[in-house]
């Protein structure tokens, strides 16, 4: 794709976020798109997640977002002509010791006054949806059926095609290297030539303090590197998604019939993105995974990767207008769940750009809390 | 010329096989007449080995209650359990096959049924049953038995042992003054000398016994499976036997060799589409009586010596040097090739010498540099005049650095043992 020169939006990062900002800039009009990516579409955490969706959380903001996110994730085929294969097969959250049970009832109490049913179970109950649990170590679970799974790669072809064929120029191999406000909008120099853009979106995921900071920008968002495998294909037996609480352990049964697990461990986050590979990982994900399920510690790992997480101080998400550069867009830190946000989040960021109202989750997402000191934390972040 | 002699009883679907035991599962079934062993994930296709080196994934069975065993690598022994996968009803016959007549030019379920709404659900529950390949393991559950692996220090450690890294390692070893290990993932040493028909068993064990004079270790059953870069400052990860093993060393020299590959036609996955090295395994090392018609694709030094070895053993050979292949005949296993210009050609089994590609992976995941060749198979690896790759200590020999042969390959690794005995000097 030859680089256009002028463009009203400069989408920085071909992620889901960019991408999903993109489509929906232009199919409410907004046509003269350009979305720059460093490397290949999805080189970065949407094409590196395990694919889970899920409306236990513990804010509102996040229990109602995702549960229209889910409800679009039901339309995507029909919308963007490629099947997402979203599997409902529910999240099933496992507490090792009583005082997890609080935090749990807790926040299934507010997710239930959002109208998700999610319910406290026992041990028992869990073994009953999942009969190859090890539940003997285990106090409770959380259970709600609606949460699922994806499989992320078709929402990229989706995105990036339906974009494309309305006009976006989506542009690969091409990165931002410098930004220079004019007052009127911004001279982008990109390693294939420069672009003059009215406005720039900022949705380069764990990279995105290093594009902020073009424009003279601290954000307080940090890379940290995630773990995750994939095993040999079974035929399907799991249901749901299944993690635990203490470890943060996860895993859930791909539509290819692989299981994709991960883990949090230990790192030096120094600010730079790391996607190395550890056996360090391995070891430890194989362990606490055959500690729940027993029955897996003869299926053979095919591969491993890692990605980077995107922390925000209180693992809730930067949205919104950059204060101190108007025209400059964030859409930036979230952490290890933004895949599934991206639906619902790009839908209504998009119709923004395009002219609609200020979507109601900029409040609370707003850049300038960290400086006000009004943070939201977020409880439910795994890894 | 054949000494093999059933001696073990395996059930295959429930029913009694005699074979030989400590021949390869995917060996002594196709002695015993059975042809399909797996079925293609989507469109269950039959498949049965290509390979036999453990690297092309369409000989998966159910072993003794473990699903996804490459059948070419694992050992026939008394008693065993061996099952089809991903056919139904069973084996030969699976009616799922209907969806390779159904999509003749494929399909591609990401863009179907997106709408309406129902069809779509409907799409999503059925692609949900039929994917996956084999059940969940039967035996599982012994936390015990999760080893924790053990740490390894030695100064030379070699990956592969075939030709090239056979004879570096020797090289190496040779003055006594470092310790040399070698790890090769088959049971046994020799690599592409145990295909060769010129060369054999024989040859595999006289090379491997000149190592271990000079005090090489040679480990086999041991894969080298990764190396990580962040762990304890760098580390080879190996699955030796079942237990892992992490292994730094002063030098690394990767002689990986070659995959094989297959040519390009109509029904190139034909259960009775070898690769030439595989035929030449069952008639060298296997000693399996070759009955019926041959026919060999290539030009390869490789596919003369085969074409050369099965004639003088009486095996009726059709050497198709150079010519063109358009679609292999036969159902469930291959019964003759249409080549461009209209010519037929009966046959039992296809040798497909196509020029392998260097297993290459494992030494550019230790930083070597590769480069791609277009009629090489694949990405080779960069070395220098001494076999060294662009990352300190780390050296690669034979195949690996682009398709060469046997003799060739232990030549290669003769001199970069050598350079590696100096760089340690
Ligand atoms: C291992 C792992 C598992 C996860 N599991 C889940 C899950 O189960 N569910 C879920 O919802 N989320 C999950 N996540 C999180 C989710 O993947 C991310 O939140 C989401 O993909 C973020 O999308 P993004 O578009 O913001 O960022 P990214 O996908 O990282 O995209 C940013 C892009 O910007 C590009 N870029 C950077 N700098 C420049 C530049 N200067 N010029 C041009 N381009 C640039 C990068 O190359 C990159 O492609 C997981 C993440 C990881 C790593
Ligand atoms: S992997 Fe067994 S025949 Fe290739």
């Amino acid at each position: 794709m030859s680089l256009p020169r002028e463009t009203d939006v400069l989408i920085v990062g071909g992620g889901v976020m960019g991408l999903g900002i993109a489509y929906h800039l232009a199919k409410n009009g907004v046509r003269d798109v350009v979305v720059l990516e460093r490397s290949y579409l999805n080189y970065g955490a949407s094409g590196r997640n395990g694919g889970g969706v899920r409306m236990q959380w513990s804010t509102e903001t996040n229990i109602r977002l995702m549960q229209e996110s889910i409800e679009l994730c039901k339309r995507f085929a029909g919308e963007l002509k490629i099947n997402i294969w979203l599997r409902q097969g529910g999240y099933l959250f496992l507490a090792r010791a009583e005082a997890e049970r609080a935090r749990m009832e807790r926040n299934i109490a507010l997710q239930n006054r959002c109208g998700v049913p999610t319910r406290l179970i026992s041990p028992a109950e869990a073994k009953r949806i999942v009969p190859e649990l090890e539940v003997s170590e285990l106090v409770c679970a959380a259970h709600n059926p609606r949460d699922g799974i994806v499989f992320p790669w078709p929402f990229l072809w989706g995105y990036a095609n339906q974009a494309a064929a309305r006009g976006v120029a989506i542009c690969p191999f091409t990165s931002v290297e410098r930004i220079v406000p004019t007052g009127a909008g911004f001279r982008v120099q990109t390693s294939r030539g420069e672009v003059r853009a009215q406005r720039i979106v900022n949705a380069a995921g764990a990279w995105s303090p290093e594009v902020a900071k073009l424009v003279g920008i601290e954000l307080p968002n940090r890379p940290h590197r995630h773990e995750i495998l994939s095993t040999e294909p079974l035929k399907p037996f799991l249901k749901p998604m299944v993690s635990l609480l203490s470890s943060g352990l996860y895993f859930s049964q791909s539509m290819r019939g692989e299981i994709v697990t991960g883990i949090s461990v230990e790192d030096h986050d120094d600010g730079h993105v790391k996607m190395g590979s550890r056996l360090q990982f391995l070891t430890k994900v194989a362990r606490e995974l055959v500690r729940v399920m027993p029955r897996l510690s003869q299926v053979k790992v095919l591969r491993q990767w890692a990605g980077p997480y995107d922390v925000s101080p209180d693992g809730n998400p930067i949205v919104g207008e950059a204060p101190s550069v108007p025209g400059f867009y964030l859409c930036c830190g979230f952490v290890g769940h933004g895949f599934m946000m991206a639906p619902v989040v790009t839908k209504y960021y998009g119709e923004f750009l395009a002219g609609s109202a200020r979507p109601a989750f900029f409040d609370p997402w707003r850049p300038t809390r960290f400086a006000e000191g009004t943070l939201v934390k977020e409880e439910m972040i795994l890894g | 010329m054949s000494d093999r002699v059933p001696d073990c009883t395996v059930f295959l679907d429930g029913s009694a096989v005699r074979a030989v035991a400590g021949e390869p599962v995917a060996v002594g079934l196709w002695a015993a007449g059975v042809r399909v062993l797996s079925r293609s994930v989507k469109y269950h296709r039959p498949r049965a080995a290509f390979c036999l080196a453990g690297h092309c994934g369409a000989c998966l069975m159910r072993i003794d209650g473990q699903p996804n065993v490459k059948a070419c690598q694992t050992a026939l022994r008394e008693g065993q359990r061996i099952e089809h996968q991903n056919s139904w009803p069973a084996g030969e016959h699976d009616l799922l096959g209907a969806a390779d007549a159904v999509f003749p030019r494929g399909m591609d379920h990401h863009t179907m049924f997106t709408s309406p709404r129902a069809a779509n659900a409907l799409l999503r529950k059925m692609v949900h049953r039929l994917g996956g390949l084999g059940r969940l393991p039967e035996r599982g559950g012994e936390l015990a038995a999760l080893p924790s692996g053990r740490r390894r220090k030695v100064d030379v450690a070699v990956i592969g042992a075939g030709p090239a890294g056979l004879a570096a390692a020797l090289t190496c070893a040779q003055d006594g003054k470092r310790s040399v290990v070698v790890y090769d993932e088959q049971d046994r040493p020799g690599g592409s000398l145990l295909s060769h028909p010129r060369f054999g068993i024989a040859a595999a064990d006289a090379l491997a016994a000149e190592a271990r004079a000079v005090g090489v270790e040679l480990r086999c059953h041991a894969a080298a499976i990764a190396w990580y870069p962040e762990d304890d400052g760098g580390l080879l990860a190996i699955d030796d036997g079942g237990v892992l093993t992490k292994l730094t060393a002063r030098r690394y020299i990767y002689a990986t060799g070659s995959y094989d590959v297959n040519a390009l036609f109509e029904n190139n996955d034909r259960p009775g589409i070898w690769a030439a090295r595989a035929v030449g395994l069952l008639a060298t090392r296997y000693r399996v009586k070759l009955a019926g018609r041959t026919a060999i694709l290539g030009d390869g030094a490789y596919a003369h010596a085969l074409a050369e070895a099965l004639a003088s053993a009486g095996s009726n050979v059709e050497h198709l040097a150079s010519e063109r292949v358009l679609r292999a005949r036969g159902r469930l296993w291959v019964s003759g090739l249409d080549l461009e210009g209209g010519r037929r050609v009966r046959c039992d089994r296809v040798a497909v010498a196509a020029v392998p590609a260097p297993a290459s992976e494992l030494a550019r995941q230790h930083g070597a540099a590769v480069e791609l060749r277009a009629k090489g198979g694949g990405f080779a690896c960069l070395v220098d005049g001494r076999g060294a790759t662009r990352v300190d200590q780390v050296y690669a020999c034979g195949d690996v650095c682009g398709f060469v042969g046997v003799e060739a390959a232990r030549a290669h690794g003769h001199s970069v043992g050598r350079a590696v005995a100096e760089s340690l000097a």
